[in-house]
Formats: structure tokens, C-alpha cells, sequence
């Protein structure tokens, strides 16, 4: 995977009280976090890892780092993750949620020219159970195995993972693109990462009825994803109310105030299904269709050359 | 969030959008002391579009008729809304409306500049004209430039438009709104401009970053002061429900309310436990404040018969909601509490407190109460609390 794991792993905004609830597991999991940036407690200790003014600082200290953890206040992360990226840091995991959307937008521009990869806001991060935990929630259910679980929701994927578990399917990470409006990162990228990830052999993609990512999706894990993905989405019937379009349909709302054209639930499963798409219609469903997904490899070698 | 017609045109006044005089009226006698030379326009102001066809707009020549028109626009609720305030305005003689708006683009990641040249309330004509161009990068005028040359608009009008499309995107980017609107903006005989009513959403992460957006009315203060220890709440808005979910995330709300619905089920509503906003520890101090809160909501509930509780977090968490959640259910013993009054024969089902399905991993050694009813499976935990709120709608 494109993604350098377990190298070098900076907090930034060490001293806040969520840090220091999280970076003990995380350590205590075996995360390899060097040091931590808190501005004015340069050459203190906090959780027993150096602390830095500055992530160059850091740099010049500990040697180059791949990943950064920010944790400081919403209002305060656009101007870490600038200070993270002018150092030298190409991944970042957001887990303050609430970042004000015109941040993540000026971000984006940034991040787009030095090649960063963001994960979140709001994001409980990125696990490889066994070895790695970056971010919060909770690990307790996450066991080794190849099924990636790649989600909106941290509980859901600990849900997904207790049904797995149940028929000997472990998971080889399982990442929260976080509840952002405006997400550093997509479910499309971290597919795309996840495909070429060898620990990978299937993955679960645990999304939301009514979510227009959901449905852009298809075409891509139809045309683009080798490895097989069998989705679930939650909120057939929950209350769960976000609606965030592109602005034609945000001004065709505001003026006429009808609901916009979001698909509904049938509509959504029937749109997996007619592309011949693994979908799971209740949770449970996971386990069977990811292991029909993984085994019949010789079902599948019999496709790839009658294709080319 | 979004703002009132009147807070809107406040910051449009402060970055030199042209509005028209007006005033705020909160009462009808209040027209009595109207500072504005009649005729003028009174608008209800309420958070929904087709004010006008709706009747929450109506013009007045003089205070008779202003009183009259501002007591019936009082009592009327457009989608379900009644207002608190007008906003008196004076009339404006326009040849010409048009629309422009300023809006962050999910979808595209930037703002977008929105443009017709029929603006109003014909909305089909607006939408079938509607143009609109990215801004890349930073904003510069030439991008206003360009929206007007798209919508058609020549001659002195467009310098005059791209100022005011420049204000409108120095707002959205200085106090990070999601959306500001101008619909319409008209133009008179003499080629002037104005803001005849203004839109303006605020995004719910920015309101703290910007107190004097907050400021600006009473309303949107009051719904930014949540109470802190109330968990994350859903309530089932249409036909009630008698099942009530406690867990410890959205996801596995969602999962739970479906469940619930698709084995026929009945949830009424759903506490979401942990930080409201992402950056708080999860303290075992807010837990306790957590669920007091919700067994002081539980007692106005009457409805939920059943409580679903489903943890999924670390151990030592678990044991602790439940800990708090049993050790305060068991406080108010419904026997003690009814001792007194002993006319009312057995169960008042009132009184009763719901039943509890609490399914939990890890598993915990059950040295709570004997009356919960324990599930390793969430299925299961689910048919167990829907056939126990069956039988308890049929109380003697």
C-alpha cells in the first residue's frame, strides 16, 4: 500500500486531553509515535515522548516523519497541517472533527500541490490490527486476517468486525474516512490504495443510504478495483440527515425547499446489484459474500483470460 | 445555520451591499412608531423559501393597513413556521431582478459563483438560466467577469455586479458561510442596484469561530447553546416508536434503528453516548452526566417500554456505563415510590421503568440487576427487545 505505515509517527497537539487519553494505547499497541509538537512546551515530556515547538524541530530531532496525527482545535488545524506539510509530511490524520469547511477547502489546494494524503476530519483513523492503531476508538474488536474494512462510521466497522470474527475472517486494517462534509480523503482513494494493498484480499465497505458518494462509487469499483468489495450501507430507515451537493442542487433546494433527488433505499441496493455488485442487505450478510468473493479463485482465473 | 432576511442584510450592510431601509417589528402596534415613509413591504421572518406565494409578504400604504397586514402575517405559519419578527421594508421600483449566489460546492471542493439573469420567484426560469463558474485558486474579479458575460449582463451594470458578487464572496470567505444569497437583487430605472432579500447559511462548525454571527438575533444563539450533557439524541419524528437505543455511535445507531424496522419493530428514539464533539476525552465524569441526563428524558417518555443498550467499546468502559445506568435505575425503586399511595392496584404502568436488553462486548460478568435481559448477538438483542415491548403493550 501507498501508505508508509508505522514509521515515524508525529502528534501534533500532544497536550490536549484526547492525546493523552489516545497515544498511550496507541503506543502501548505498538505505534512507533516519536515525539509530539505542542507550541511553548518545547524539551517538556508528555506520555513519555519528547515535545517539540515545531514539527521542523521534530524533523531536525528525530529524523524525517511520514505521518502526523492532529488533534489540536478545530479552528487551529488548517495552520498545523500547513506547518506538517511545509516540514516534510505526506500523510496526515485529522481526528478533530467540526474543521470549518472553507479550512478543508484551502487545505486541499495544498495538500493537492505537495502530495499529501489526508485522512478525516473527524476521523477515529486508520488500524492494522496486531501491529498499528493511529487515532481513537476503540481496537478491542479488530483481529488479524485480509479483509480490509473501509468505513464512515468507527462503530460500525467494530459491528462489521465482531461478524467477521464470528466466521474466522480477520481484517487486515480498517480505516474511518472520518464524518466531514468535506473529507480529505474519499472512499475512491483509499480503495485504490487498499487494491494494491497485498494483505488485502477482500474488502468491506461500510457506507450510508442516501450518500451520492455511495452511488458514484459503482462505476469505479466496477472498472477500477480488482480486489472484490462487497458493501453494506446503514440508514435505510435512521434519522441520519446530511445533504451536501454540488451547488446547482444546494440553490435548487434552498429556492423551492423539496427534498433533493437522493436516491432512496431500494434504489441504492438495486443500483449495486444491477452492476452485478457484492451487496449485503442486512450486516450479517458480510462474512458469506466476502468469503464467496475470496474463494472461488478459479472462478475468477476463468474470467481474466476470456476477457483479454 | 441559516440566517434571517434581516441578520443576512446586516452583514450585507456591513461589507456595502445596497439595502433598503427597514425595521424590525416585533409586534404590530410596533407600526404605530414605523421610521420608514409608507408604502412600505413587510416580510415574515422565517427559515423557508415561497414566502410570497405563501402570503408572509404583503405590501401596506399606510399604518391601517401595515397593522392588519402584519397581524395576519403574525399568525401565519409558513411550513409550519410562525414568525417572530418582520421585517418593514420600503418599496423599491425595479425593471429588472436578478440572482446571485456564492456557494461552497461539496461536490467540487470550491466555491462557485451562481448567477441568472431571471431572478425572483419564478423558479423554473431562474434554474433553466442558471449559470455558475469555479473559482480555482483565490478569488479575482475576473471570475464575476465571466459569470456575467455567461448570464448576458452588458454595459454599466458590470462593473456595479462584480463589486457586489466580490462582497459576496468576501463574505462567505471571511465568516465561513456555506451560502450567500441575493434573490433577487433589483435593479431600477436608473440602473441602481439592491439586495431586495438576502440568504445567507452559516456552516455549524463556524459558529463558534465567529461570535458576532452568533450575535446577530436571539434565535441562532439559543440553538448553538446545547446542553453539553445530552448525549447525541434521534428521535423518531413520525409515528412515535416504544423502543429506546443507547449506544455509543452513529453507525451503530443506524445499524440498530434499522434492525429494528426490518424485524418490525418500533424504535421512538436513540442516545448516542460519548463526546459531543469529537476532541473531548470521553471522561467517566460526562458518562455520569450523560445518562443522568437521559433517564431525566427517559421520565418524559413514557412511550419507550424497552431500552436497548448495546457497548461495543473497551471493557472497563462498558462496565462503567452500565455501572452508572443500573446503579441509577435501581435509585428510584418503582415499590418505595408507590408504597404511598396504595388505591392505585399493582402496576401503574406509568411509574414502571422500561425493561433493559443490554447486549455487550467483551462479555462483562453479570453482577448487575437480574432483571436485565442479556444478548451476545445484536439480532437477537433486537427480537428480544421488540418481543418485550409487544408484551408490554398489553398491560392489564
Amino acid at each position: 500500500m501507498d501508505w508508509k505505515i508505522n514509521q515515524n509517527i508525529l502528534i501534533q497537539g500532544i497536550h490536549t486531553p484526547l492525546a493523552q487519553y489516545y497515544v498511550p494505547r496507541m503506543v502501548a499497541y505498538g505505534t512507533q509515535i516519536v515525539g509530539g509538537v505542542s507550541a511553548g512546551r518545547s524539551g517538556e515530556e508528555i506520555c513519555g515522548l519528547p515535545v517539540f515547538d515545531l514539527v521542523s524541530e521534530a524533523v531536525r530531532q528525530v529524523g524525517e516523519l511520514t505521518t502526523s496525527l492532529i488533534f489540536v482545535d478545530a479552528f487551529e488545524v488548517l495552520d498545523v497541517a500547513f506547518e506538517a506539510i511545509a516540514a516534510g509530511i505526506s500523510q496526515l490524520i485529522i481526528v478533530t472533527a467540526g474543521v470549518p469547511p472553507l479550512d478543508m477547502v484551502r487545505l486541499f489546494s495544498m495538500a493537492k500541490k505537495s502530495q499529501v494524503l489526508i485522512l478525516g476530519p473527524g476521523s477515529s483513523g486508520f488500524v492494522i490490527p496486531g501491529k498499528l492503531w493511529l487515532g481513537t476508538g476503540f481496537v478491542t474488536h479488530f483481529q488479524p486476517g485480509n479483509i480490509a474494512i473501509l468505513s464512515r462510521f468507527s462503530s460500525l466497522s467494530q459491528e462489521a468486525a465482531i461478524v467477521l470474527n464470528d466466521e474466522a475472517l480477520g481484517q487486515s486494517c480498517i480505516i474511518d474516512v472520518g464524518n466531514a462534509d468535506l473529507p480529505g480523503s474519499n472512499f475512491a482513494q483509499w480503495l485504490d490504495l487498499l487494491d494494491a494493498d497485498p494483505e488485502t484480499q477482500a474488502i468491506a465497505l461500510l457506507g450510508r443510504y442516501g450518500s451520492q458518494e455511495e452511488i458514484e462509487l459503482i462505476p469505479y469499483i466496477r472498472d477500477k478495483i480488482k480486489t472484490p468489495v462487497v458493501t453494506y450501507l446503514c440508514g435505510s430507515h435512521a434519522p441520519i440527515h446530511r445533504s451536501c451537493h454540488d451547488a446547482g442542487t444546494i440553490i435548487a433546494n434552498q429556492l423551492s425547499y423539496c427534498l433533493s433527488e437522493t436516491y432512496t433505499p431500494t434504489e441504492m441496493g438495486a443500483a449495486f446489484k444491477r452492476e452485478k455488485l457484492l451487496f449485503g442487505r442486512s450486516l450479517k450478510d458480510l462474512p458469506s459474500l466476502l468469503k464467496k468473493a475470496i474463494q472461488p479463485s478459479q472462478s475468477r482465473a476463468r474470467k481474466t483470460p476470456a476477457k483479454t | 445555520m441559516e440566517l434571517l432576511e434581516y441578520q443576512a442584510k446586516q452583514l450585507f450592510e456591513q461589507v456595502g451591499i445596497p439595502t433598503l431601509p427597514s425595521q424590525i417589528v416585533s409586534d404590530a402596534r410596533e407600526l404605530k412608531q414605523l421610521h420608514i415613509p409608507y408604502p412600505v413591504v413587510l416580510k415574515s421572518q422565517v427559515r423557508t423559501g415561497g414566502r410570497g406565494k405563501a402570503g408572509g409578504i404583503r405590501r401596506a400604504q399606510n399604518t391601517i393597513d401595515a397593522i392588519a397586514a402584519a397581524r395576519s402575517i403574525f399568525n401565519l405559519a409558513i411550513s409550519g413556521q410562525y414568525p417572530e419578527f418582520l421585517l418593514a421594508e420600503a418599496h423599491y421600483d425595479r425593471t429588472q431582478e436578478l440572482f446571485l449566489a456564492v456557494v461552497l460546492d461539496y461536490d467540487l471542493q470550491r466555491p462557485v459563483l451562481l448567477g441568472s439573469a431571471y431572478g425572483g420567484m419564478e423558479i423554473h426560469k431562474l434554474l433553466a438560466n442558471l449559470h455558475q463558474v469555479v473559482i480555482e485558486e483565490f478569488f479575482s474579479p475576473f471570475y464575476a467577469r465571466h459569470l456575467l458575460n455567461k448570464m448576458g449582463v452588458t454595459g454599466a451594470l458590470v462593473p456595479a455586479l462584480t463589486e457586489i458578487i466580490g462582497k459576496m464572496y468576501h463574505l462567505l470567505q471571511t465568516k465561513d458561510l456555506e451560502l450567500v444569497e441575493i434573490n433577487p437583487l433589483g435593479i431600477n430605472q436608473a440602473g441602481e442596484l439592491m439586495a431586495l432579500d438576502g440568504k445567507i447559511t452559516v456552516h455549524d462548525t463556524a459558529i463558534r469561530k465567529h461570535p458576532d454571527l452568533a450575535a446577530l438575533g436571539d434565535r441562532p444563539l439559543e440553538e448553538t447553546n446545547v446542553n453539553q450533557d445530552l448525549p447525541l439524541y434521534w428521535e423518531h419524528d413520525a409515528h412515535g416508536g416504544n423502543i429506546g437505543i443507547i449506544c455509543d455511535g452513529v453507525g451503530s445507531a443506524a445499524l440498530i434503528w434499522d434492525l429494528l424496522h426490518e424485524t418490525k419493530g418500533h424504535p421512538a428514539c436513540c442516545w448516542i453516548l460519548g463526546p459531543r464533539a469529537q476532541g473531548k476525552v470521553f471522561s467517566p465524569h460526562e458518562l455520569d452526566h450523560q445518562i443522568k441526563a437521559i433517564l431525566d428524558h427517559l421520565q418524559k417518555l413514557p412511550q419507550v417500554k424497552v431500552l436497548l443498550l448495546n457497548l461495543v467499546a473497551e471493557r472497563s468502559i462498558n462496565q462503567k456505563i452500565l455501572e452508572t445506568l443500573i446503579g441509577r435505575t435501581n435509585q428510584p425503586a418503582p415499590i418505595v415510590n408507590r408504597a404511598p399511595n396504595i388505591d392505585v392496584p399493582q402496576s401503574a404502568p406509568e411509574t414502571t421503568l422500561p425493561e433493559i436488553v443490554v447486549r455487550c462486548l467483551p462479555a462483562l460478568d453479570n453482577t448487575f440487576d437480574s432483571s436485565l435481559y442479556w444478548e451476545g448477538d445484536l439480532e437477537d438483542a433486537v427480537k428480544r427487545a421488540i418481543a418485550l415491548s409487544k408484551q408490554k403493550q398489553i398491560p392489564v
